[in-house]
């Protein structure tokens, strides 16, 4: 397992709208464990009411985590890539 | 044994399982004891049904407010399989031993008080809805308990007062050998989809209920329309003889209808093709049947979204359904966007008369980043099966002179690049504007098929705008001056030959089929959902008798005659099928 923090710069956070954007994006990837933390609080980003329930406001850090067999790596900067443009260009 | 009307034929055996109708289920209401099992399948069947509901809400929604108000649901469906949900409630009906409804009452009321510490305020607004899912499931759980179709593991003759349309959408060829059921007509919702799945059905089987009681098995024979109960093994020898003959009988019409190609009465050949706005119906469209997709509404796929879509999403989602269909053809149409659909990342002028501005191919030839970028993800695509390009709103040759010509360089560029291209990709014309429809003449040297739209040439034909209720009396595809618009645009071709297709609501419309066809049509495309009815009909027409019809409607002076005419049509042409099938049941009786 692998993880890296990043920092939510958009304004609404991890909202309804952004969340369902990473749902979707993470259910996209059924072969790895994605997994969000923060706050000391983490959940699985498969589920739209986990990621809500974290309470992620804009300016956050917060942590991903991917588990897989391969590609760790790989997936975990394409998700947050994923956040920090097309996700942060709808927030 | 017992007899009834054949609604779809074919012959099976197998053991029974009766279908409680709704209504039997409320006056039961014996106290219910704990069963996991079918607990849980409650459960499932009642996220089921929410989720079509929201699906449908969804698209209801999006039509008629807009899509913004949509994203609402589209959050809501994520909640409706969200894991924690599901696996919360589960959890508590096998491990806590709960029934489903306090299951998820208790789920939903633990994740309320989890959402109240969410500092956030709009966040901990959320909690809304997911109580109004909950809400939703629990309608769900309380109404189709007695819903049992889910239930069923191996294949059986399904026994029941009346198939519910919403039943009959869930049959599965798998598992149901045949349908016997004491209500219902052949011309049933029910008895269409089980035509369309090939599954027998016998109908009107009077007493069923009652004489059917502790029958276990049944020799089901859609041919002759007579259902034998718990059979000696002399009858199933005979059913046996049945059954090798009937699937003789089907192979032989399987051979002339592969996909979408079916025959009219007289053995006219008509092709069925599908329009497709979402990637979640090209199950549907297997199941039944289609010659290829006459539309693919491209602006559908991108519905959803806040920001330009990208060449890449549009590769994905056009390599999926061409994959699907190849190797029969994928019309993509290029994004039909302005007049109603407009898209928040996208700047459309403000015209004062939306539905004569900037449409179409209009808008797209004044946004050539985002028509290059389209066909630029159709010509990436098209090597993966049968693309082709469809223009929307033209209106004049030099609109498809100008996609021609940024097409074909488009192909040698990626030629250049080392993509793998089909070049010469077929481009076709959208006839939805009274200019192209009185030219198809002038147009067919220069594309390689036409598809009508009739949504819109009904409403440039007749000057009244379909979404403005004050002129919806006038809005009418079965007006002769649109018929005869439609008549001029398809002689245009007769020389030439050229596909020629229909697409819109009047394709699907059991009124205008007949006309449509004596007119000669024969390629009609329509929404994946009524594909099993305009079999139907197709199937019982005679182009002949069409024929008569449709020369009688070009000449009616107004709506109200076209109407009476096809009403007639429409009335002999069921009597003529009842009377045959009946007459075909007699004869195998005899035998």
């Amino acid at each position: 397992m692998i993880s890296r923090e990043l920092t939510i710069d958009f304004k609404i956070g991890i909202h309804s709208r952004p969340a369902a954007l990473i749902v979707k994006k993470v259910r996209s990837l059924p072969d790895y464990k994605i997994m969000f933390s923060h706050n000391g609080k983490t959940g699985r980003a498969d589920s739209l009411i986990s990621l809500l329930r974290l309470g992620i406001a804009g300016g956050a850090k917060m942590t991903v985590s991917v588990e897989g067999n391969e590609e760790e790596e790989e997936v975990l900067s394409q998700l947050i890539s994923f956040i920090k443009n097309e996700v942060a260009r709808e927030g | 044994m017992l007899s009834g009307v054949v609604s779809s034929t074919g012959v099976a055996c197998g053991n029974v399982f009766f279908l409680e109708s709704p209504e039997v289920g409320i006056t039961s209401g014996s106290p219910k004891e704990f069963d996991q099992g079918r607990e849980l399948k409650e459960f499932t069947q009642a996220v089921k049904t929410a989720g079509d509901e929201l699906y449908e809400l969804r698209e209801d929604v999006r039509i008629n407010i807009g899509v913004r108000e949509e994203m609402i649901f589209e959050a809501q469906s994520l909640i409706l399989d969200d894991p924690i949900l599901l696996d919360e409630v589960r959890d508590r009906i096998i491990n806590e031993k709960m029934l489903a409804e306090d299951a998820l009452k208790q789920t939903i009321a633990e994740l309320e008080q989890q959402f109240l510490k969410i500092e956030d305020k709009t966040l901990r607004q959320r909690i809304t809805d997911v109580k109004d899912v909950g809400a939703r499931i629990l309608r769900g759980l309380g109404k189709d308990k007695t819903d049992r179709l889910e239930s069923i593991t191996e294949p059986v003759i399904l026994i029941t007062k009346e198939l519910l349309p919403s039943q009959a959408a869930q049959l599965d060829r798998d598992k149901i050998f045949a349908i016997v059921t004491e209500k219902g007509g052949i011309n049933s919702h029910a008895s269409i989809i089980a035509r369309s799945l090939d599954i027998p059905a016998i109908v009107g089987v009077k007493g069923l209920l009652k004489l059917t009681q502790n029958v276990k098995t049944a020799i089901v024979d859609g041919l002759s329309g007579d259902i034998y109960f718990d059979p000696d093994p002399k009858m199933i020898d005979k059913f046996k003889k049945l059954k090798s003959e009937a699937e003789t009988r089907k192979q032989e019409e399987k051979k002339h209808s592969p996909g979408g190609m079916i025959k009219t009465l007289d053995g006219e050949k008509v092709y069925i093709y599908a329009n497709v706005g979402r990637l979640s119906e090209l199950n549907k469209l297997k199941t039944y049947g289609a010659e290829g997709v006459g539309v693919l509404r491209t602006e559908f796929l991108i519905i959803d979204r806040q920001s330009p879509p990208s060449c890449e999403e549009f590769i994905n989602s056009f390599k999926t359904i061409l994959e699907f269909m190849s190797p029969r053809p994928v019309n993509i149409r290029l994004l039909d966007l302005g007049a109603d659909k407009t898209f928040p990342f996208l700047t459309h002028p403000k015209e004062p008369n939306p539905n004569l501005g900037s449409r179409g191919i209009r808008f797209l030839l004044n946004n050539q980043h985002l028509l290059k970028l389209q066909l630029r993800a159709i010509l990436e695509a098209g090597a993966s099966g049968n693309a082709r390009i469809l223009i929307p709103m033209v209106t004049n040759i030099d609109e498809i002179q100008k996609i021609i010509g940024i097409v074909r360089s488009m192909e040698l560029e990626l030629v250049r690049e080392g993509k793998p291209v089909r070049t010469q990709m077929p481009i076709g014309v959208m006839i939805e504007t009274p200019a192209s429809a009185i030219m198809t003449d002038r147009i067919a040297p220069y594309i390689d098929f036409f598809s009508v739209g009739t949504n819109d040439l009904t409403q440039y034909v007749l000057a009244a705008d379909r979404e403005n209720e004050n002129v919806l009396d006038i809005y009418n595809s079965l007006n002769p001056a649109l018929l005869r618009m439609l008549k001029i645009s398809r002689d245009g071709v007769k020389e030439s030959g050229i596909e020629f297709a229909i697409c819109g609501e009047m394709a699907s419309s059991i009124k205008a089929i007949p006309i449509l066809l004596g007119m000669g049509f024969r390629r009609f495309s329509v929404g994946v959902g009524r594909i099993p009815e305009v079999k139907d009909i197709v199937r019982k027409i005679e182009i002949q008798k069409a024929k008569r019809l449709a020369s009688k409607a070009l000449k009616s002076p107004n709506v109200v005659e076209v109407e009476k005419s096809v009403g007639r049509f429409l009335k002999k042409m069921e009597k003529a099928h009842q009377s045959k099938v009946t007459e075909n049941s007699a004869k195998i009786k005899k035998v």
